[in-house]
């Protein structure tokens, strides 16, 4: 068995197989993402306003999962480290104009296209700002590359580490973490518990 | 629990939260690229500044794994509201005070300026939210930089403003 799992590589789709997959794998993240309640707006402004946990305790679980999956996989060989370039005033800087807009407009790309599929037709202002948002970084795109790209060092890349059940690995750390905020929120907000009488847009 | 009781019901975190890793990391398995929409929605502007600027359509919409995603988003997510019983059309957002139409107003207001700020905030981080939620998994340290800065942006924004609005979330 562990023979078998070692010898499984990316599968690395390409033409129409990987466009008629990526698409099934939307409708698949879609479904989730409304059973989960990212694009419902009273959620949303309900988890952000600490009244709620559902889609917090939902995020954290997903990131844990998640983290601790990638890192027994990609010491296997089955996925690869895909991420992209990052620097350190530019993270700071787009995640506080991130936090801004979404307690603003309370969605991020794919959930606003989520909503809008979901019939919240108010979406489309949203998108028409996030338009902009594409075509004023594009216009300015030399000003940007001269000054806030350059602030600030470009951060290291995540360090493979054999050792992954010890507390030098940062996955250790992401689970004690997540796991502590998941129990904190379970047992101080309501929300995410699942079942018909589950659903807060009521 | 029926199949049909199971799709229209709301699920437990743990459910759609764990399923949503498996899914990341699948993407990461099925495309070995970085997953995300960042180049996806820079193709879809490109078309767009294009066509405006010929005022005609000359080729077809780009497709490729990651506008194809974003398109199936919108369908499942489609389904899932109507399977659900969430499908619900409304012109302003759940529970924002006012008539149709100042509510209305209000929405263009916040959602634009919303909006605006998002997708700023994103091309300046250089990821789109997905990208970001995946490269956190893969422990990128400006993907946890960032999450953390818009937690806490996101979280002391929305209890103010929810103050300020008299406890209404």
């Amino acid at each position: 068995m562990m023979y078998l799992i070692a010898e499984i590589t990316p599968l690395a789709l390409s033409g129409n197989y990987r466009l008629a997959i990526a698409m099934l794998m939307g409708i698949a993240f879609g479904f989730l993402l409304i059973k989960a309640e990212f694009p419902i707006g009273k959620t949303v402004r309900a988890n952000l306003a600490l009244k709620a946990g559902g889609i917090s305790k939902c995020f954290l679980l997903s990131i844990a999962v998640g983290t601790i999956l990638f890192a027994v996989l990609s010491t296997r060989g089955m996925v690869n480290l895909h991420i992209r370039p990052s620097y350190f005033w530019p993270s700071l800087l787009g995640g506080l104009l991130t936090g801004l807009g979404t307690a603003l407009c309370g969605r991020v790309p794919i959930t606003a296209v989520a909503a809008l599929a979901a019939g919240r037709i108010h979406m489309i202002w949203t998108l028409a700002g996030m338009a902009l948002g594409l075509f004023v970084v594009g216009t300015a795109s030399k000003w940007l590359s001269g000054t806030i790209f350059t602030w600030g060092s470009k951060l290291p890349a995540p360090q493979s580490s054999s050792s992954l059940f010890s507390f030098a690995h940062p996955v250790a750390w992401i689970l004690i973490f997540t796991g502590l905020a998941i129990l904190l929120l379970h047992f101080t907000l309501p929300g995410g518990n699942g079942g018909s009488g589950d659903n807060s847009e009521k | 629990m029926s199949i049909k009781s199971g799709l229209s019901s709301s699920w437990s975190f743990w459910i759609t939260g764990t399923v949503l890793a498996f899914m990341i990391i699948f993407m990461l398995y099925l495309f070995d690229d970085p997953p995300g929409m960042s180049d996806g929605m820079l193709m879809i502007a490109e078309f767009c500044r294009k066509t405006a600027e010929a005022k005609t359509i000359s080729e077809p919409p780009p497709l490729d794994w990651q506008t194809g995603f974003l398109g199936g988003i919108f369908i499942g997510a489609m389904g899932c509201a109507f399977i659900s019983g969430k499908w619900k059309l409304h012109f302003k957002p759940e529970g924002m005070s006012g008539s149709i139409l100042t509510g209305a107003g209000k929405a263009a207001l916040t959602g634009f300026g919303g909006g605006f700020l998002v997708m700023l905030g994103l091309q300046l981080s250089g990821d789109s939210f997905f990208g970001q939620w995946a490269s956190a998994i893969q422990l990128s340290p400006g993907a946890w930089i960032f999450l953390g800065v818009f937690i806490a942006a996101a979280v002391i924004t929305s209890v103010l403003l929810a103050r300020r609005s008299g406890g209404k979330a």
